[in-house]
């Protein structure tokens, strides 16, 4: 039996690290992306800078105007958190998973 | 009358006869169709106490509404029986052609009676039934049952058990055109019945109130499935969760001792997207086209299946098996065989549980070493649960009775509810979920509960239990019922800015008649409590409500949940909190007062299950 999965940490200073799955990875083409947070971002900030980084989200995953996921998607913060309240927070050092919301299967 | 037939066939397969049951509007429009019209003529027609694998025992096919006109995702057809594997209501959903054919019958459902008195083929062209020999289709898979008997009867569409649905194993599907009426084992029900297939071809139109009306709602409800709500089920198919399960703990593995999964990356829907993806098809009358066709790149035996995300868990994370070219295979093996993969992933990894606690030995196995990680294995254990031979006998009766039968505490690690397998959802990660899998009717059943929705919503903490879940997965229950029988598939369920209402928009230009949201919720709520008055009847105490020991006695392992529990108080407090959502006594009973309000103290002929509080 394999031991369990190394702890979600993110590797650069001031940064976090957003993990894309699913779709938000086919249309991205990269696994990870990682994002300057200075004290901390809303998820309004974080899809602006997302969407800043990988232009190919932008209208398929994030709304850079809204500052919002499309429907469908949804942040997950340190692997337990999934966020949806407008006042969450990303501060350096959190790992961010960009998962589709939906399941069923 | 539009959008239904108006009609039941009754067949005795016994004596070989047929006869036609009407049905009123009011029935209708209580139980819309498909799984709510099949509960109702199952509480109607299965005597209380029947051994599900008795000719007593009637199996119900019932098409809905919205099969056979062009609204997207509704070529469905449920089936129903009492289950051979929980005891209790079983029901299952398959889709695709047959689910058109059948509606073409002309009858908006078929009970079977009685059994056979040699095996048959039971053939029904619009109005006609015949029974014919099915001696040259025993021991064929499903596939190859398929294409036989319908070159045989010259065309239609065929549901039929494979050779697991033929030695009665007790997880055993109906499967069409490449689709399974899965969990449950109502495959055992039809082998029990001596009914290797069944054979539909239909010419009656399917007609709707308000042609135009219904191809511009419907038109708009296409543009909209095509969008983002559905971009997952598109591009990737489920076996996408496998890889967001893993990273949020909540992907079930080596039979739920642990919530991650080191070989997810390679296992992954992201994975088998870029490598192994042979092509992707859809259901007849479908917009979405969610089905994604993996084949095998190793050099073994060459496999290429439909591979959904609970097939990958059940064969794969779950039996420690990482090896895609493996899963693909055994999710194959499933399909011809006839074996629900998630109940026969369950029930072999609680095998390989025994088989390192030394309660199994390889005498047991034929020499096969039966461990976590052995994807060898698992060909072989497969064929032998369908053909009940050596150790698949006793695996083949589900992982409850074989744990029953084996003991050595071996119990406390057959992963259940109410005898059903679970599918690939940690409860301790995921607490509305744990409440929605305990309290389901059917057992342990992610369909049925869409709970997992709240958890994955990040409005509520997935950590914490809480009275007020109760209402969000009864909401979640209700929900699910409605789309089960309309049919609508669940995968458009985000696509509806208000999905009782519009779904009731759509029920108006199909039928004519008129229908709200809140008539189509009530619904909902009253196919449920339908549900609950069948499993009362059939002996459901409080006690069956409930969960794995290992999910209430053991905290989770490993992933970011790692030393999160959930305990017996946690869920008894949401139990409580689901039973007076739904309005039910503390002990899970339906009062007087709720049948009453939902008029079932009316529409069935005496509720039986009910007891006064």
């Amino acid at each position: 039996m394999t031991g369990p999965q190394p702890p979600l940490t993110a590797q650069s200073p001031g940064h976090c690290q957003v993990e894309l799955y699913g779709p938000a990875r086919l249309a991205a083409g990269v696994k990870q992306v990682s994002i300057p947070v200075g004290e901390g971002l809303s998820l309004a900030q974080l899809v602006r800078a997302l969407a800043a980084r990988c232009p190919a989200l932008v209208g398929s995953v994030v709304d850079p105007e809204r500052g919002a996921l499309l429907d469908g998607y949804i942040f997950n913060r340190n692997g337990r958190d999934f966020l949806a309240r407008p006042d969450a927070l990303v501060r350096p050092g959190d790992r961010v998973l960009l998962l589709a919301s939906t399941a069923g299967g | 009358m539009n959008g239904y037939n108006g009609k039941v066939l009754h067949v005795d397969l016994g004596l070989g006869r047929s006869w036609e049951e009407a049905l009123t509007e009011p029935v209708l429009r209580a139980f819309i169709g498909g799984i709510g019209l099949g509960t109702y003529l199952l509480y109607q027609h299965c005597p209380a106490g029947v051994d599900p694998l008795s000719p007593a025992n009637p199996l119900i096919l019932a098409t809905s509404p919205f099969a056979g006109t062009a609204i997207t995702t509704t070529a469905k057809y449920a089936v129903l029986a009492k289950s051979p594997l929980t005891g209790f209501i079983g029901d299952s959903l398959s889709s695709s052609h047959l689910a058109l054919e059948l509606k073409r019958t002309g009858y908006d459902a078929l009970v079977l009676h009685g059994a056979c008195p040699r095996w048959s083929v039971l053939v029904i062209v619009d109005g006609a039934v015949e029974l014919v020999p099915a001696d040259p289709f025993l021991g064929l898979d499903t596939w190859a049952t398929e294409l036989a008997v319908r070159a045989q009867v010259g065309g239609g569409r065929v549901a039929a058990i494979g050779p697991a649905g033929e030695q009665l194993v007790r997880f055993a599907t109906i499967s069409n055109d490449g689709r399974h009426a899965g969990r449950t084992g109502t495959g055992a029900v039809m082998g029990a019945k001596r009914l290797k297939a069944i054979a539909v071809r239909g010419t009656r139109p399917v007609r709707v109130a308000d042609p135009a009306g219904l191809q511009r709602a419907n038109q708009a409800l296409i543009a909209r499935a095509r969008g983002p709500a559905t971009v997952k089920y598109r591009q990737l198919g489920t076996a996408a969760n496998l890889l967001a399960f893993d990273r949020v703990g909540v992907l079930p593995s080596y039979n739920y001792r642990q919530a991650t999964f080191a070989g997810a990356e390679q296992l992954s829907g992201e994975e088998l997207h870029r490598q192994h993806l042979a092509k992707i098809v859809g259901c007849a009358s479908c917009t979405v086209r969610c089905e994604h066709l993996y084949r095998t790149l190793d050099e073994g035996p060459e496999a290429a299946v439909r591979l959904e995300y609970e097939t990958l868990y059940a064969l794969g994370p779950l039996l420690g098996i990482a090896d895609p070219n493996a899963v693909i295979r055994a999710a194959q093996l499933c399909d011809r065989l006839g074996l629900d993969s998630i109940s026969a992933g369950g029930t072999l990894a609680w095998a390989m549980e025994c088989y390192e606690r030394g309660l199994l030995t390889p005498a047991d196995t034929g020499g096969i070493a039966l461990r976590f990680g052995n994807a060898a294995a698992v060909p072989a254990m497969l064929t032998a649960i369908a053909q009940r031979a050596g150790l698949g006998d006793l695996l083949a009766e589900g992982s409850r009775r074989a744990a029953a039968r084996l003991g050595g505490g071996s119990e406390a690690w057959a992963m259940h509810v109410k005898g059903l397998e679970l599918p690939g959802y940690e409860p301790r990660g995921l607490k509305t979920m744990a409440l929605g899998l305990a309290v389901s009717p059917r057992g342990a059943c992610h369909n049925r509960s869409a709970a997992y929705e709240v958890d994955f919503s990040g409005h509520v903490d997935r950590f914490q239990a809480e009275v007020s879940r109760g209402q969000l997965a009864a909401a979640a229950e209700d929900l699910a019922a409605v789309l089960d029988s309309l049919v609508l598939c669940k995968f458009i369920r985000k696509c509806f800015d208000d999905l009782y209402t519009e779904a009731a928009t759509l029920y108006r230009l199909v039928t004519g008649w008129a229908m709200d949201g809140a008539e189509l919720r009530r619904a909902g709520e009253r196919i449920n409590n339908l549900k609950k008055l069948f499993n009362i009847r059939e002996g459901w105490t409080r006690a069956d409500d409930t969960l794995p020991p290992r999910c209430l006695t053991e905290p989770l392992a490993d992933g970011p949940g790692a030393g999160e529990r959930l305990t017996q108080e946690e869920l008894d407090l949401m139990i409580a909190g689901y039973y007076a959502a739904r309005g039910w006594t503390a002990d899970g009973l339906i009062p007087p007062e709720k049948l009453r309000e939902l008029a079932l103290d009316i529409l069935l002929a005496t509720p039986a299950g009910a007891r006064a509080c």
